[in-house]
């Protein structure tokens, strides 16, 4: 089948700065994409050289096949959900989406009726008359939203459209826009930073970093497989132990002398490597638990309520700290102070290369930390 | 055929500005300097300016006794003029930014500017019939025995430097009000909640804060004072000089065009000079400042 | 208590500056309605100079001058200004700086320096039109005015509005024309309106620059007050003020009913 879009070899620099590195990537039609990575790792520029605002040094962007690097942006089967709305200010709301329509010159009746159409979609139409700066947040984003579907684009672009919301309606927003793009059958090209908002929504994810794809996969791929410490990290919480590899019994010691089994170890290159495992798959308990699980002993030095979990942190002897979160309703709550052991699986372990933005989980993390010489 | 990428051609819409003003302004200022080198020759002659024997007499003449006397005065009126306005300005602006409502400030700050909507010529002139030494106001003064002869200010220095203020002062309160606004009030309010009381607060944190905004006001009231022409035309008869009312007098009486132009240099060089002075004192003002402030640590 | 005091006196300081700021202008309203022959001195309320204004062909040639210099001036200084203003606040380059520097240098110039520049060069190059001369003149520096304005509205205004446009079909002049100036119109009138006042009010350049039988109005009443100040220059000076309150009032409510208009759209 024909991809929606096709990126292929896209490098883009300002100055000494390069934005983005022999970047290839394929949308495939229908499909709800997310670029995900943080500030500055070149996902909004991959997103406006599609939708035309920037171009790319070298490379080639395909829609529907069709080579568009030098096509202007107003010739673009494409549309856009901009960050801040861009509604214009001096259009009431119907008029806001019929604007695009105009350009193509569709008139009278015809155009009445899509307009009709998108605003019930983003259930607008009672607002139709008003003003961009008589609406909520929320009611800006939905004629955005209309603005850009009204054109029916093969392709929709999403920048950080969620970002300006409050949680409560960025939630209800996010349901609403899987809806909307499961009933248009639109492409759906979404950037974000955050991962909950692309974990919920995208039928694929694809992680970015410092002007490079780092990982591409679906939410459960990256959730359960990440590839690297950065996307494990990325993806929701983890915890990193700083240890010594002994790649043939997939096995690690930590600082603290412990050994750790995984049953996974991704391309580790150096004699040294970092064990993961989320809070959410440790368990905290008094007695010494079985040898066939990972174990470490600790003493609980900072304990905090989330509502049905408890959160603590947990103090190993070699001043690496672990986070470990306990459902409340299986779980009493510990106090500070106690020595503990804390446990988790093999399978929920896994092995990664060093990387230098990634650091063993410690007192002073935030630190360049590594094994002192 | 070569197509340049329209990112390169950003510039473009500036293009006819810029050749606007390059044509007439640039070209103009230019024109002044090199006038200036120039002799005036007779009546008679085809070009009312000889570039024949390029010399500096101009400037010889320009810095005659009569002349620099002249200059001191204006720079010493429009120096004048200039603290008056600073110091009539900053209470205003600072009521302004402080203590008025946002629905008021805007009315408030309308309402100030107005009068420099209003023709500088009729608001020069109001001071004519308001000085009148046969006028209303000398006659009440003298009917209150205030002054015991009619008001004789008129045609004086004094009635410049007056008029200099009047006209001056709303573009002496709009930069300090815009600098004093940008202050967030918080740090204000911080100030006093460290234990700093009121004069402390506006002396530490918020004159200094406004010192841009003051130099701004400053320097822009000081250059349209030294340049002015209409005010001396109009209130200072035979006895009010300013330095602007003497080149106009070479260019448009005499026909001196290159002395006119010389003195111009002058005047523009004397500004710059002012200037710098300014500057100056301000960095020795700041770093007494900073040794001061460094002693209470 | 202190408070109090120190606020009531920063308060009351202003309203004196106010009044020190308007009573000159209310003044010369009040003594246009003089009956006397000499200005200064009060004989009673009455119409007369008014009257007399339109006896006066003097005032009215000049009145015809300076409306249609500052005319010619207001067309330059608009398309000029308002073009550079937008594209100086969208697009930042090496040229950026030194285009500001030179919007600064034109404003900071004395008026008294570049008129002095202008009538050495105007005569130089020929340019012998006196209406043409003023409008000229007087351009130069609204081209600035109108440049600063319409920049500091523009930077106001996304210009992700001008990307939206492009993303929803509309080549670059469409966008312009559909987006840019609507939003920048306010801007473009205020500096219209500044410039119009500006070229109608400008004694120093107009008097360096005119040419004899084109003298602006505040040239010929800066003449006719050296022949000795008359009621009919009073009333004139005020029926000018007229105008100025009027054009900005009619602006003002033209720019209110403008925002209302596209909101009933």
């Amino acid at each position: 089948m024909t991809k929606a879009v096709s990126v292929r070899g896209i490098t883009k620099r300002y100055g000494k700065f390069v934005a983005l590195d022999d970047v290839s990537l394929d949308i495939e039609q229908g499909e709800f994409l997310s670029l995900l990575g943080p500030s500055g790792a070149g996902k909004t520029t991959i997103l406006r050289m599609i939708a035309g605002f920037d171009r790319p040094d070298t490379g080639e962007i395909r829609i529907m096949d069709r080579n568009i690097v030098d096509l202007p942006s107003h010739k673009r089967p494409v549309n856009t959900v901009f960050q801040d709305y861009a509604l214009f200010p001096h259009m009431s709301v119907a008029d806001n989406v019929a604007y695009g329509l105009r350009q193509d010159r569709v008139r009278g009746e015809d155009r009445r009726i899509r307009v009709r159409e998108a605003l019930d979609m983003v259930e607008m139409t009672s607002m139709a008359h008003r003003r961009p700066d008589e609406l909520s947040g929320g009611q800006q984003q939905r004629v955005a939203l209309a603005r850009a579907l009204v054109k029916r684009p093969s392709i929709l672009l999403l920048d950080e459209p969620l970002g300006a919301l409050d949680r409560r309606l960025r939630q209800q927003m996010q349901i609403e826009l899987k809806t909307l793009q499961r009933e248009t059958g639109i492409a759906f090209v979404l950037v974000t930073h955050d991962q909950d908002e692309a974990l919920a929504m995208s039928d694929r994810i694809v992680v970015t970093r410092h002007g490079r794809i780092e990982q591409a996969g679906t939410p459960s791929d990256l959730y359960d497989y990440p590839r690297t410490a950065f996307v494990a990290d990325f993806m929701g919480s983890q915890n990193f132990l700083f240890g010594k590899l002994d790649k043939a019994n997939k096995a690690l010691t930590t600082r603290d002398g412990v050994t750790l089994y995984a049953d996974r170890i991704e391309d580790v290159a150096g004699p040294e490597a970092l064990a993961a495992v989320r809070p959410e798959n440790t368990i905290i308990t008094m007695d010494e638990p079985s040898p066939a699980l990972n174990r470490v002993r600790g003493r609980v030095i900072q304990a905090m309520h989330m509502g049905n979990t408890m959160e603590y942190v947990v103090d190993l002897p070699s001043g690496a700290e672990v986070f470990s979160r306990q459902s409340r309703k299986h779980a009493t709550d510990i106090p500070i102070g106690s020595e503990i052991w804390l446990a988790w699986d093999r399978a929920d372990t896994a092995i990664f290369p060093l990387d230098d933005e990634i650091n063993e989980t410690t007192k002073r993390s935030h630190k360049t930390m590594r094994e002192p010489a | 055929m070569s197509q340049v990428s329209p990112l390169s051609r950003k510039w473009l819409p500036l293009l006819p500005a810029v050749s606007w003003w390059a044509f007439f302004f640039l070209a103009s200022l230019l024109a002044i300097i090199v006038y200036s080198f120039g002799v005036k020759t007779p009546l008679t002659a085809l070009n009312p300016v000889s570039f024949d024997d390029p010399s500096l007499s101009n400037y010889r003449e320009a810095f005659s006794s009569v002349y620099i006397r002249v200059f001191w005065i204006t720079l010493k009126t429009a120096g004048i003029g200039t603290i008056a306005c600073l110091m009539m300005a900053f209470p205003v602006a600072y009521v302004l930014a402080t203590r008025v409502s946002k629905h008021w400030r805007s009315w408030l700050l309308f309402v100030i500017i107005f009068p420099y909507w209003v023709s500088f010529l009729l608001r020069t002139f109001a001071w004519r019939i308001i000085l009148a030494p046969e006028g209303a106001f000398s006659e009440a003064l003298q009917g209150l025995g205030i002054i015991s002869a009619p008001l004789g200010i008129l045609d004086t220095q004094m009635a410049v430097q007056m008029g200099i203020i009047y006209n001056y002062l709303p573009v002496a309160i709009l930069p300090i009000f815009v600098a004093l606004e940008r202050i967030d009030p918080a740090l204000r309010q911080a100030s006093a909640d460290v234990g700093a009381n009121r004069v402390t607060t506006f002396f530490r944190i918020t004159l200094p804060l406004a010192t841009p905004g003051l130099i701004g006001a400053g320097v822009l009231t000081f250059i349209l004072a030294a340049g002015d022409y209409v005010v001396p035309a109009i209130l200072g008869g035979a006895r009010g000089l300013m330095i602007g009312r003497l080149i106009a007098l070479q260019i448009l009486e005499a026909q001196n065009l290159p002395l006119g132009a010389a003195m111009a240099v002058v005047l523009i060089a004397a500004l710059l000079a002012t200037g710098a002075i300014a500057g100056l004192a301000l960095i020795v003002l700041n770093w007494l400042n900073r040794k001061f402030q460094g002693a209470s640590i | 208590m202190q408070r109090d005091i120190i606020g009531i006196l920063l308060k009351a300081w202003m309203i004196l500056i106010i009044g020190f700021l308007f009573i000159p202008i209310l003044v010369v309203v009040l003594y246009s309605f003089n009956d006397g022959r000499v200005l200064f001195i009060w004989e009673g309320f009455s119409t007369f100079w008014y009257g007399a204004v339109f006896d006066n062909h003097r005032i009215l040639s000049a009145l015809d001058v300076s409306v249609r210099s500052a005319l010619i001036n207001v067309a330059i200084s608009v398309v000029l200004g308002t073009v550079a203003g937008v594209a100086i606040a969208r697009h930042q380059g090496v040229w950026s700086k030194p285009f500001l520097f030179l919007i600064g240098l034109v404003l900071v110039t004395p008026e008294l320096v570049s008129a002095i520049g202008q009538v050495i060069w105007f005569n130089q190059i020929g340019m012998s039109n006196g209406v043409t001369r003023l409008a000229v003149g007087h351009s130069l520096f609204n081209t600035a005015l109108v440049a600063i304005v319409v920049k500091a509205r523009a930077e106001g205004i996304s210009d992700t509005l001008e990307e939206a446009a492009g993303d929803l079909g509309a080549p670059p002049y469409r966008s312009f024309l559909q987006i840019t100036l609507p939003l920048m119109l306010p801007a473009v009138i205020a500096g219209a309106l500044l410039s119009f006042t500006y070229s109608f009010d400008n004694v120093i350049i107009s008097l360096f620059v005119q040419r004899p039988g084109a003298s602006s109005l505040p040239v010929y009443i800066l003449s006719s007050f050296k022949a000795g100040l008359r009621g009919d220059v009073a009333a004139v000076v005020v029926m000018a003020l007229g105008i100025t309150v009027i054009l900005i009032a009619v602006a003002a409510i033209l720019l209110r009913r403008g925002s209302k208009k596209v909101n009933v759209l």
